[in-house]
């Protein structure tokens, strides 16, 4: 594990193993932390070749891990890499993000709230209206499990021993699931997503040692249509408006305050990369 | 101690009746009888030049209104719907702390008195309820909640000014808002207008500091008969059981009912 670590920041993870370019959400989260965030440094962990790397990508990036996804390589899914997030970050504090999430203000105080812990993970999850709900259709698994809401879009940990063991029980469960789904109920799972591995990981330390639900701005708001109470078949992005205003979000008229999993990766367009590289070098 | 030098503020109740084939004014006459009793407010009515009203109110304030609204009463018929031009509320109300009502809905406790003494910009209901649960209240499908404007109460202040100014903007502009807002239905309705206007005043927000903080009781069906007995309500339906409810305000949408002798009696009964 590389010890030279320094500061705190946000990382994500862009493998592209399919038909979305991860790297491009990432340049947009990238765009966006940099809009909204105070001297937020920001790194992405990925597959991408670095001389496939636009020039662009690499002036907003202030960390690249490059990592190699091929058929030799012990990773076999876009999820594996993630329980070694310990090892590629840069920071010795650090925001793990999914890289379809945007922030709409600065979350500087939460740092604050996260130091109480090693590691901590955001607990259930908003609707577009800022209200806190669950899903059960989206959660059985969970439920039936009895495993804890924890969501892995957004997560905080610090280097720390706490930390190394939160991830190294990720890493067993991932490397054992053969076994470990053998215990766990409905599980039709044929490799677990990193929701359940946290959830499990959390579990297994302890949920009160990894989680603050008693703290409920630290979570997101999902836009997965079905979790706002519209059909699944059409996207939220065919549904309702949106459009900015400065760094606010505004979803079906409503601002939105709470960092925005906007979960289809179509509203990623040219226009609001554009205009988040405006914003940053506007700030520039 | 309290500062003898503060000037009283003005406060009192606003309604507004248009006259189509409901005779709104004749609610308007009956349901004045128990806001006077209950309240204890001047009572002014903003109605048009034809009205005849019957009820001594404190003014009668005559207005152009434009029809061509329409909407579905309790039996399901379209009827005629004169709701345009309640923005004029904050111009017209004649008090500084206004109690602004549907003539449907019936005043039978002093509740509203508290709210006037919140000293809030402007509040009204975000929930009702009825004998069947929850009403529904959302604009739409893919829409936002409305708020009820059959109840509003308000104190002048330039953030009122604004919301008001907005409904008539809203008004004005309607087509425009129902398609931004996902509005299923198209006829104009105030619930709708002040929704939204309070959306846009809170900044692009459902803030929940301008909710009455009780939720209006709303009588969805075809009604009897109303008794007002030892401090409860008794509500008799056309088809269906009747209900006891503790005395409170409540929301009558059968007009029928309301311009029936039996609504008169009623008025009667609770004024003495």
């Amino acid at each position: 594990m590389s010890q030279d670590k320094t500061g705190q920041g946000f990382l994500t993870f862009a493998i592209n193993l399919g038909e979305v370019d991860y790297l491009r959400l990432a340049y947009l989260q990238a765009l966006n932390v940099k809009a909204t965030q105070t001297d937020a440094k920001y790194a992405v962990v990925t597959n991408v070749c670095p001389i496939d790397i636009p020039d662009k990508y690499k002036a907003v990036f202030d960390h690249i891990n490059h990592i190699r996804y091929d058929p030799e390589s012990k990773w076999q899914s876009a999820f594996d890499a993630e329980a070694y997030a310990l090892y590629f970050t840069p920071f010795k504090e650090t925001i793990k993000l999914e890289a379809d999430l945007l922030f709409t203000r600065s979350i500087d105080h939460w740092w604050t709230a996260f130091r109480l812990r090693d590691v901590c993970l955001s607990y259930d999850a908003k609707n577009y209206m800022g209200i806190n709900r669950t899903i059960k259709k989206y959660r059985e698994f969970f439920d039936a499990n009895n495993l804890p809401n924890v969501y892995n879009g957004l997560m905080y940990f610090r280097y720390s021993r706490p930390a190394k063991e939160f991830f190294d029980a990720a890493r067993y469960i991932s490397n054992k699931w053969e076994y470990v789904k053998t215990g766990l109920k409905n599980c039709i799972e044929d490799s677990p997503s990193t929701d359940v591995l946290y959830a499990l990981s959390a579990l297994m330390l302890g949920e009160e040692t990894v989680t603050m639900p008693s703290m409920d701005f630290i979570n997101f708001v999902h836009m997965k249509s079905g979790f706002n109470g519209w059909s699944d078949q059409v996207s939220w992005i065919d549904t309702v408006m949106n459009e900015q205003d400065g760094d606010v979000i505004r979803i079906n008229n409503l601002n939105q305050y709470s960092p925005v999993h906007y979960h289809d990766k179509n509203y990623a367009t040219d226009e609001l990369i554009e205009y988040y590289e405006q914003r940053v070098l506007a700030r520039v | 101690m309290q500062n003898s030098r503060k000037s009283e503020k003005s406060k009192g109740v606003v309604v507004f009746a248009f006259n189509t084939s409901v005779d709104y004014v004749a609610i308007a006459d009956n349901t004045s009888k128990l806001i006077e009793r209950n309240l204890k407010l001047p009572i002014t009515l903003i109605t048009d030049h034809d009205a005849e009203p019957q009820f001594e109110y404190d003014q009668v304030i005559r207005v152009d209104v434009a029809s061509g609204n329409i909407k579905l009463d309790v039996s399901y018929q379209q009827v005629e719907w004169k709701n345009f031009g309640r923005y004029l509320a904050y111009e017209l109300s004649p008090y500084d702390s206004t109690v602004l009502l549907d003539v449907d809905y019936l005043v039978l406790d002093d509740s509203l008195l508290k709210l006037i003494d919140l000293n809030k910009d402007y509040a009204f209901h975000y929930y009702s309820s009825s004998s069947n649960g929850d009403l529904y209240s959302s604009m739409g499908p893919y829409s936002l909640p409305f708020i009820w404007a059959t109840v509003i109460v308000f104190n002048k202040s330039d953030k009122t000014k604004m919301l008001f100014d907005l409904v008539k903007r809203i008004q004005d502009n309607y087509d425009y808002y129902c398609k931004l807002y996902n509005i299923r239905e198209r006829n104009f309705r105030n619930d709708y207008a002040f929704a939204i206007a309070n959306i846009i005043l809170n900044g692009y927000h459902i803030d929940p500091g301008h909710n009455i903080p009780w939720k209006m009781f709303t009588i969805t069906d075809k009604v009897d008969r109303l008794i007002v007995d030892s401090k409860n309500i008794r509500a008799y339906f056309t088809n269906k059981k009747p209900i006891l409810m503790p005395q409170q305000n409540i929301h009558v949408m059968d007009k029928a009912y309301l311009q029936s002798t039996q609504f008169k009696d009623f008025v009667t009964d609770v004024t003495g």
